[in-house]
């Protein structure tokens, strides 16, 4: 093999690849990137055997081959390198990488042995890459990163006809809150048509973060494994088991106050507030006649309240928080005019905007358990 | 302490009451109350034929350790901590005893009940010792702090047939040394100005902190005395052993002591561990008594009322190298089954294989139980009433009646056993 390309492209293909394949394997075949060089330029292929990611570079290609070196060190020195260019060449057992003035050499691993990475399932549907990528930000940070419960580290993206037209929902939840976004969907003849399927949230992130500013992303399913592809970049992986995520499971009719307010307004009161709580960070939402009131009490933190102007219908529930889950609440609708639909007893408070937008999104949190009257 | 061996003799003298005039404790409110030889008292209050025989409470097969011994078998030479094994071949005549906590608990309470009588300042440091502040109390009840001590001493030994000794001082340290000294069933006052006069007698590893370690390097500094290490120049200390540690001993040497008497340290965790009789390979059995663990201690928080954030396990291999292994809950819990889960967790996925010694599971970052974070998937009743449930019937009936159906069968034979109990910060805190 013996290519030529420029070090940026290359060098942010390969980070791309890496990061969505992280497994730290022990097994080094698994530890290693595939570099395929034919008529196309260069494909950087990576598995750790749930995950696969396939990321395309466009290069110059003097020699055809295929080649399995150590992923990380191939990132690193890419892009660690000044030069605008960059060689890769095949030099015995190594692969070096050479730049004017520097040679740095990798050691072959055996590619025979790796497993190959296999080829996304079949094509489901697709939807714009920035709604998607909105939609994930606030869904994906939603799931939980405790491994113990895996059913809570995914999201659960369900193909829903609403209308005449058809939706993408997009479900996680961290079982103390859950955030449920919608997003225009469009199947694709040739799939199935349905698509229902829990994804491990981390690599959705992951995605949300490389998807490009335009254009759309095609996903791809079939009973365990889902893929997205975007712009000469693939990644799949293999589903969690179960479904058990499901907003139908989540009490919201009993709703016996409405609140209308700025979400930044409360969002920076939140902010103040909360460094005035106790530990756990719990502060109350006080329901008065046209604001809401914020207060924190902690023996040692101090005390605080601050009003934030509301239109309010109903007041007769006034539900605890822990801040933490406040803010997150409200930073995917930053800039926005919100509504606060609050339950009694023991029931979460649903979060909507008050205008509707591309990105549909709902954000439920679940309150602390209310003091025994 | 156990170290009044070191003690040179007569000193303590000096301290005890002559022709029933006890030295002046005016400025003294500080007392430390510690029960004689606890474990072993209560039981031999409830078999009063023991008395005259070497009485050694403790986990009952060769590898359990020595919980208490009383002052008869302490002839032996068996003292606490120190394997049963080894306290065998010492006193082999002995009675050994396997604890039984609840009794201990019980008497615990009744005699923090009296500290509770005389002053609001208490501060238990284990079942069986607290530090007292009686400067509130003494225009109250018109007595001087001596006085409290000998009627503390009085109370303790004609409501529950036990002996306590009292430090009386001015700080909390030269207390704690002085009913160290007293032992067994005896007081000492350490006038306010005597302070320094007691302190630096007395060897290096009098003071908190000093372990063997410390006072081997001291001593090899030539520095064996208290009244060396409050003469030696603060630098030449640190250059010894470490900044933090000689600005505390330094303190210490010289009688300054500012800590105030908290009443109830918070707990910092709590947790329980069991020693195997034999090693154990196999995960099923030590996952079984990872239930029975987390469930003991899930017990005890919510008797306590508390919810801790941190599941720890700790495991101790047949090599002896031990691990311990955390993780984070998002909100704090005291249920049996999320404690389960998550001590379970952490023994599949981050304990490497090989036979099992000890295990233990721990709570830690507690907090008061007031504030509870809801979930969404919580069923109107789930583990939180189950729980609730058990805690009532153990309530009513006791502690046996009620438990995880999983834990039904024989359990692993145990030599070493430890009830949930809160670890606090080491004595000497200072230095944390």
């Amino acid at each position: 093999m013996d290519v030529t390309a420029t070090t940026a492209e290359l060098a942010a293909a390969a980070a791309d690849a890496v990061r969505l394949v992280p497994g730290r394997m022990i097994d080094p075949v698994l530890s290693g990137l595939l570099i395929t060089a034919d008529a196309d330029g260069i494909l950087y292929a990576a598995t750790d055997r749930e995950r696969s990611a396939r990321v395309r570079a466009g290069a110059t290609v003097h020699t055809e081959g295929r080649v399995l070196v150590p992923a990380k060190p191939l990132a690193e020195t890419l892009r660690a390198l000044e030069q605008p260019d960059v060689r890769l060449v095949v030099e015995g057992a190594r692969l070096a990488i050479r730049a004017p003035g520097a040679r740095f050499a990798l050691p072959l691993l055996d590619a025979d042995s790796h497993p190959g990475v296999p080829e996304p399932p079949a094509v489901a549907g697709e939807v714009d890459a920035v709604l998607f990528a909105t939609a994930l930000a606030t869904v994906a940070a939603t799931a939980s990163r405790d491994d113990a419960l895996p059913l809570f580290t995914g999201v659960r993206l369900r193909s829903d006809r609403v209308g005449d037209g058809e939706r993408l929902a997009l479900l996680a939840t961290d079982r103390f809150r859950m955030a449920i976004a919608s997003v225009p969907w469009t199947c694709r003849e040739s799939g199935q048509g349905e698509l229902d399927a829990l994804i491990p949230a981390s690599l959705l992130a992951e995605a949300a973060k490389q998807l490009p500013a335009s254009g759309r992303v095609v996903l791809h399913a079939d009973e365990d494994r889902i893929g997205l592809s975007w712009d000469g970049v693939t990644a799949t992986t293999s589903l969690l088991d179960g479904a058990f995520l499901s907003e139908s499971k989540v009490v919201m009719s009993e709703v016996d106050t409405t609140v209308e307010l700025d979400a930044d307004a409360l969002a920076g009161a939140v902010r103040r507030v909360g460094l005035y709580t106790d530990p756990r960070g719990v502060l109350t939402v006080e329901i008065g006649e046209n604001e809401v009131r914020l207060r924190g009490a902690d023996a040692t933190a101090g005390e605080a309240e601050e009003s934030v102007k509301s239109t309010v219908d109903g007041g007769r529930t006034s539900p605890s928080f822990q801040a933490r889950f406040l803010s997150d609440a409200l930073r995917p609708f930053s800039g926005r005019r919100i509504t606060l639909a609050i339950q009694p007893g023991m029931r979460a408070t649903v979060i909507t905007a008050v205008e509707p937008d591309e990105v549909d999104l709902r954000y439920v949190v679940m309150p602390m358990l209310p003091p025994k009257a | 302490m156990g170290r009044s061996g070191d003690l040179p003799r007569g000193l303590v003298e000096r301290y005890k009451a002559v022709d029933g005039v006890w030295p002046d404790d005016a400025d003294c409110p500080i007392l430390h109350v510690d029960m004689d030889a606890f474990y072993a008292s209560v039981e031999i209050r409830d078999r009063p034929e023991l008395v005259d025989r070497p009485v050694i409470v403790g986990g009952t097969s060769n590898r359990g350790v020595v919980s208490a011994a009383n002052y008869v078998a302490r002839r032996y030479g068996v003292r606490s901590a120190m394997p049963i094994a080894r306290a065998r071949r010492l006193c082999p005549n002995g009675v050994y005893l396997p604890p039984s906590f609840d009794k201990y608990q019980r008497t615990s309470q009744g005699v923090m009940e009296i500290f509770a009588e005389i002053t609001p300042l208490v501060e238990p440091l284990s079942l069986d010792e607290a530090f007292l502040d009686v400067g509130g109390a003494l225009r109250r009840l018109g007595v001087s702090p001596g006085e409290i001590g000998q009627r503390i001493r009085q109370q303790v030994h004609a409501r529950h047939q036990i002996t306590c000794s009292v430090g009386v001082a001015a700080t909390k340290f030269v207390a704690k040394l002085a009913s160290g000294m007293a032992k067994p069933d005896g007081m000492i006052v350490v006038p306010a100005g005597d302070v320094l006069a007691f302190l630096h007698p007395l060897p290096v590893s009098a003071l908190w902190g000093v372990g063997a370690k410390s006072a081997e390097r001291l001593r090899d500094a030539g520095l064996e005395r208290v009244a060396d290490i409050a003469a030696s120049p603060l630098p030449r200390l640190r250059r010894l052993i470490g900044n933090a540690a000689a600005d505390h001993l330094h303190a210490l040497a010289t009688g300054q002591d500012d800590r105030a008497v908290v009443p109830r340290t918070p707990d910092r965790s709590i947790g329980a561990e069991e020693t195997f009789e034999v090693d154990h390979f196999d995960r099923e059995l030590i996952r079984r008594e990872l239930l029975r663990l987390s469930d003991k201690t899930a017990i005890t928080l919510r008797r306590k009322g508390l919810r801790g954030r941190t599941v720890s396990i700790k495991v101790r291999f047949s090599d002896f190298t031990t691990i311990t292994r955390s993780r984070t809950l998002p909100v704090a819990t005291d249920g049996t089954q999320e404690i389960y889960r998550t001590a379970t967790a952490l023994l599949d996925e981050q304990t490497p294989p090989g036979a099992i010694r000890l295990i233990g599971v721990r709570v830690e970052q507690l907090g008061d139980d007031e504030q509870v974070q809801l979930t969404l998937d919580e069923p109107e009743q789930g583990w939180r009433e189950a729980d609730a449930a058990a805690d009532q019937a153990r309530a009513k009936f006791g502690r046996g009646v009620i438990g995880p159906a999983s834990l039904l069968g024989p359990a692993a034979r145990r030599s070493g056993f430890t009830e949930p109990k809160p670890a606090r910060p080491a004595e000497g805190g200072t230095r944390a």
